[in-house]
Formats: C-alpha cells, sequence, structure tokens
C-alpha cells in the first residue's frame, strides 16, 4: 500500500502521522453532532427558521402590515390562521415576517459582539501584562452591569428604535466572547507551533490572526450560537417594552407589548407570537448546547 | 480571612470607580442635546438653559464627573425630572418592593432548582432526569414577558383565582414597617394582608424564577454527577451509610461551589429581568421606576437607578466569593 507522503517531520516517537489533512475533529465532532437528538431538533428548528424567513412572501397568507379594522380580534380560523391583531392584522403572517426580523437581530448583534469580543480577549490574551490587565479590567466594569438593565440603558440614551436595540444587545454580549476567547488564547500560545511562528520571524499580528484566532475557532462558534438565542431573547425583551422595533414592524416582542391590552378577550394575539420566540431560542439553545458537546474533546470515546 | 476581606474590598474600588464612569457617561451619549431630548420639543430656551443650569450640562466634564461623583458619596441620587422628588427617597421606597420579588423568586429557584438537579443527578437517565432536564432546557428559552402574560391569562382571567397586578388588593390595610409587605403583616400579625400579599408574590415570583430555577438545576446536575464519581463517596458508599446521608452530606455539600456562583450571577439577572417583570405585573419596584423613567426621559432616575443596581450586584457577587471561600476549606485566604 502506498504511503500518503507525511507533512510534517516524524517526531521520533515511532509513530507516523496516517493522515495530511487535519480535520479530525471536525469530523468526529459533526459525526457526535448526528447522533444528538437534541441538537438535530435544535439544526431543524433552525433550518426551518432560515426557510420561513426566504419563503416568507410564498408562506404569508396576508400582507403583515395591511389593516383590516372591521376583522380585528378575529379567533384563529382557516380564514386567519392565527387570527388577527387588534388592527386586523393576520398573525399568522406578521409571525412569518418576523422570522426575518428575528434573523437580522441575531445576526447583527451576536456580530458586534463577536467583532469586538473577539479582538479584545485575543490581544487580551495574546499580549498579556498591562493590555492584559487593562482589557479584563473594562470587562469587569461591563458584566457589573446586569445585562438587560444595561441594554435598556443604551437604548434609553440612544433613542428607541430596532437598530439601537441590536446595538445595545450586541455591546452587552461582548464580555462573554472577549473572556471565551482569551482563555483559549492563553493556552493555544503555548503551543510548540506558535514558538515556530516566532522563530521564523513572523509579526505578532500575523501569528495572532493566522495562527491563534483559527484554534478558537470552536469555543466562538458555540458561544455565537448560544448568544443568537440570548440576542433574541432580549431584543424581543426590548421591543415589549417599546425600546426596540417600532409599529408597524412585525417584530415578535413588539407584537406581544401590542396585544397586552386583549389579553382577556384575544389571548392568541400574545401566544403566538411568544411561541414564536420561545421555538426559535429554544432551537439556538438545543443546537449549541449539542456543538459543545460536540467540540468538547473530553467527551471523545 | 479578615485580610482577605479587606483586600477584595479594596478591589472593588477600581470598579466602582469604571461603573461611575459609564453611569456617569450615559447621559453624554445622548444624541443632540440632552436637555432638549428630556424637555421635549415644547420646551423654551429658557427652560432648557435652566435645566443645563440644573444639571450643570454647561461645565466641563471633568467638573461634572467631580461633582457626580461628589453628590453620590455624600448619598445624594439626585433628583428626578419628572416628579421632582429626590432620588434616593424614591429609590429606598421602592427597593424593599423589588428585594421581596427578587428574593422570593430566588427562593423558587434555588430549591426548586437544587432538588430537582439532585434527583435528577442521582436518577441519572431515569423519565424524572429526562423530563426535568428538558423542563430546564425550556425554562432557559422562555421569554419571561410571555410566561408572565400567560399566566395572568390562564390564572387571572381564566380561573380568576391569583391577582393580576400590584402587590396588594386595593383597600387591604398593612401597618409598613419595612416595606416587605410579607414580613410587615406577620410582625403586626395582620394574616389576611399576609395572605394578599403572597397571593400578589406568586405570579411574578415564578415569572421572574423560571430562567434562574432552570440553570440552577442544570448546573446541580452536572456537579452532582461530576461529584458522584468520586472515591469518596464510593468510600461512604462502601461503609454501609444511608444513601440519602451520602447524597446530602458527602456529596451535595461538595457539588454546590459551582452551583453558589450561579446563584451568585443569577442575582444580577433577576434584577434586570425585574424590569420585564415588573412592567408587566405592575409591581412597583425599581424595574417599573427604571422603565417609567426610560419612557419619560427622566435620565437622572436611569442613571442613578443602574448606578445603585450594579452596586448592589457587585456587592453581591463579591459575597459570593467570600462564601466560596469559606464553604471550600482547599481555598486559602491569600
Amino acid at each position: 500500500m502506498a504511503r500518503t507522503p507525511e507533512p510534517l517531520p516524524s517526531t521520533g516517537s515511532g509513530e507516523t502521522l496516517k493522515k495530511s489533512k487535519p480535520i479530525p475533529l471536525w469530523y468526529e465532532a459533526g459525526l457526535r453532532l448526528i447522533k444528538s437528538k437534541t441538537a438535530l431538533v435544535g439544526v431543524i428548528i433552525i433550518v426551518l427558521l432560515v426557510l420561513t424567513a426566504i419563503l416568507a412572501p410564498v408562506i404569508a397568507t396576508h400582507n403583515p402590515t395591511d389593516q383590516d379594522i372591521v376583522n380585528r380580534y378575529q379567533a384563529p380560523s382557516s380564514a386567519y390562521l392565527l387570527g388577527t391583531d387588534e388592527l386586523g392584522r393576520d398573525i399568522f403572517s406578521r409571525i412569518v415576517y418576523g422570522t426575518r426580523i428575528s434573523i437580522q437581530i441575531g445576526v447583527i448583534a451576536v456580530g458586534i459582539s463577536l467583532v469586538i469580543g473577539v479582538f479584545l480577549g485575543g490581544i487580551a490574551g495574546y499580549y498579556g501584562r498591562w493590555i492584559d490587565q487593562l482589557v479584563m479590567r473594562f470587562i469587569d466594569i461591563m458584566m457589573a452591569f446586569p445585562s438587560i438593565l444595561m441594554a435598556i440603558a443604551l437604548v434609553a440614551v440612544l433613542g428607541p428604535s430596532l437598530q439601537n436595540a441590536m446595538i445595545a444587545v450586541g455591546i452587552v454580549g461582548i464580555p462573554q466572547f472577549a473572556r471565551i476567547v482569551r482563555s483559549a488564547v492563553l493556552s493555544i500560545k503555548e503551543n510548540e507551533y506558535i514558538e515556530a511562528a516566532k522563530s521564523i520571524g513572523a509579526k505578532h499580528g500575523r501569528i495572532l490572526i493566522q495562527h491563534v484566532l483559527p484554534n478558537c475557532v470552536a469555543p466562538i462558534i458555540v458561544q455565537a450560537t448560544l448568544g443568537v438565542g440570548t440576542a433574541i431573547l432580549d431584543a424581543a425583551g426590548l421591543s415589549f417594552l417599546g425600546l426596540g422595533a417600532q409599529p408597524p414592524t412585525p417584530e415578535w416582542g413588539a407584537m406581544l407589548s401590542d396585544g397586552r391590552a386583549a389579553i382577556q378577550n384575544a389571548p392568541w394575539v400574545v401566544a403566538f407570537p411568544g411561541l414564536a420566540i420561545f421555538l426559535v431560542v429554544l432551537g439556538f439553545n438545543l443546537f449549541g448546547d449539542g456543538l459543545r458537546d460536540a467540540l468538547d474533546p473530553r467527551l471523545k470515546r | 480571612m479578615l485580610k482577605y476581606i479587606s483586600k477584595r474590598l479594596l478591589m472593588l474600588i477600581p470598579v466602582l470607580i469604571g461603573v461611575s464612569i459609564i453611569t456617569f457617561s450615559l447621559i453624554h451619549l445622548i444624541p443632540g442635546d440632552p436637555a432638549r431630548s428630556m424637555l421635549g420639543e415644547k420646551a423654551t430656551e429658557a427652560q432648557l438653559e435652566s435645566l443645563r443650569q440644573e444639571l450643570g450640562l454647561n461645565d466641563p466634564y471633568i467638573v461634572q464627573y467631580g461633582r457626580f461623583v461628589g453628590d453620590i458619596l455624600q448619598g445624594d441620587l439626585g433628583q428626578s425630572i419628572q416628579s421632582k422628588e429626590s432620588i434616593g427617597y424614591e429609590l429606598l421606597h421602592k427597593l424593599p418592593a423589588t428585594m421581596e420579588l427578587t428574593l422570593f423568586a430566588m427562593l423558587l429557584a434555588v430549591t426548586i432548582g437544587i432538588l430537582a438537579g439532585v434527583i435528577a443527578a442521582v436518577k441519572q437517565y431515569s423519565w424524572f432526569d429526562n423530563i426535568s432536564m428538558t423542563g430546564a432546557l425550556f425554562g432557559v428559552s422562555l421569554p419571561i414577558f410571555w410566561l408572565g402574560l400567560m399566566m395572568i391569562w390562564f390564572f387571572s382571567v381564566k380561573l380568576n383565582i391569583l391577582p393580576p397586578s400590584g402587590r396588594l388588593t386595593p383597600g387591604t390595610e398593612i401597618n409598613t414597617i419595612t416595606n416587605f409587605y410579607l414580613l410587615d403583616s406577620l410582625l403586626t400579625g395582620n394574616f389576611r394582608a399576609f395572605k394578599d400579599a403572597f397571593l400578589h408574590l406568586i405570579m411574578p415570583g415564578i415569572a421572574l424564577g423560571t430562567i434562574p430555577m432552570a440553570i440552577i438545576a442544570r448546573m446541580t446536575r452536572s456537579s452532582m454527577l461530576e461529584v458522584m464519581k468520586q472515591d469518596y463517596i464510593r468510600t461512604a458508599d462502601a461503609k454501609g451509610l444511608k444513601t440519602r446521608l451520602i447524597i446530602f452530606r458527602h456529596a451535595l455539600k461538595n457539588a454546590f461551589l459551582p452551583v453558589l456562583t450561579v446563584i451568585g450571577l443569577q442575582f444580577g439577572l433577576l434584577l434586570g429581568g425585574a424590569v420585564l417583570t415588573e412592567t408587566i405585573f405592575s409591581w412597583p419596584g425599581i424595574g417599573r421606576y427604571v422603565y417609567l423613567a426610560v419612557l419619560g426621559r427622566d435620565y437622572p432616575v436611569v442613571q442613578s437607578t443602574i448606578l445603585v443596581v450594579a452596586t448592589i450586584f457587585v456587592l453581591v457577587n463579591l459575597l459570593t466569593d467570600l462564601l466560596y471561600k469559606y464553604f471550600d476549606p482547599r481555598i486559602r485566604y491569600e
């Protein structure tokens, strides 16, 4: 049998490397992920969410912002699958279009936390000393504020809007990313290949971006997945308080808030948007938990 | 231990300075003129100038910050723009309502969470484990404002067995001593008020306590599973000790430490979650206070409340750390 050429010199321990491509972590992780039923449920929910967002115009039975006062507060029926709200808008169609907003919130808010958090955590862990001290004390201070309260305060000063809610939720998510990346970088930078890169004269920035950060991808992905769920939940909370999405945007938290006054006679106005938030957040939590278990090398069998 | 406590207290100072800087900066993040933003479009230039004078917005930042910190250190948290009352006074009156709600929610979360976590770990992979852990997973994904509204719909509208809002039924008399209604009614032997206050606490308490309960249950379970694998548990078992004794004396005592940290952290989440819960249940605490202030653009109230809550949170975390050290003899006070 022909042996594949070895990319690395033998370590001298007598063992030889069988494969040339170092991808077993992802391969194994993928296998373990498929085996986990809960993670699979999460994946299904997320896929359905994305499909609904893409196919919204096809799935929706009505225009999400069309008002029909005559038919306000209609109970769920074949004409209005999930009933109508206080302005006679079709709740099902609004929830369907709301998937687009939820994805937007998740991606943008987590994007903000991720970019800033990875940058701060990366330089803190890699450079250490006073940079580490400075960054981590700053993170400590940020964590002194309960996150939802901080987000409320930020939106209060920036002005209520969906955009500002996403920024606020993004900002309060920074500490988690920074801390996770910092601890990952701390352990990775002790590896021999980092020393090797240094010895051939690679610059710090290059080492950090090309060699250190790619090896922190696993915890970052897990945090990002779980973060999307939290971001959607927090942003919905802000919208519920009237600080996020403004009417007539079909955002789920805002829909709940609009329906609050009618809960005695038309509970469906509140029930279904909340159920949508719950399902989507659950999906990201299930998937995130599954990913974390799958990517954890300690759980290898 | 004393040396350690004083050292930790000293370490609080930079954090609290940072907290004060961030809270102070909030008002300067307002796009445009903060005075105009607070008084609205109709305000005259004279009114705006008077507010600017009052808040000292015309002074250099460093002077403003100095005054901000100076006032706080003297216990002056400023004046509400809407009610013209002293913010410190208003907070002091609203804090007991929030503390009562938060402590009740925490009590629910800790007792049920730990109990469920222990049973789930002891009977790993049983039906109880499956159901409680699925429940916990659902719990962390629930929007609490939705849970609150659905409870109101079910228990207040449909069944009419629990009051939908407030702390007491209007007309119920209570002599307030501490402003913790459960405590006050007990102290004065007013059992009618006690029952009424308790019924008002149930739904907000559940709404607020669900997420921490779920997180505590999951943490307890995984921490217990870790400990149950240890040799000393097997030794205790081999000695012939009763299972219950092993679980609660030997295992839970050691599994409790990570749970304690989570409880401390959840406290902050509760203080934040109180804004949503108090808004839904018209609970007259600081969460609703800050919400109304945000709506009314009463920025001094927003600033001071956040400063107070962050300070409480920092102190609770310090307390958690100290308890951690107290419970874990392996950690030395250095």
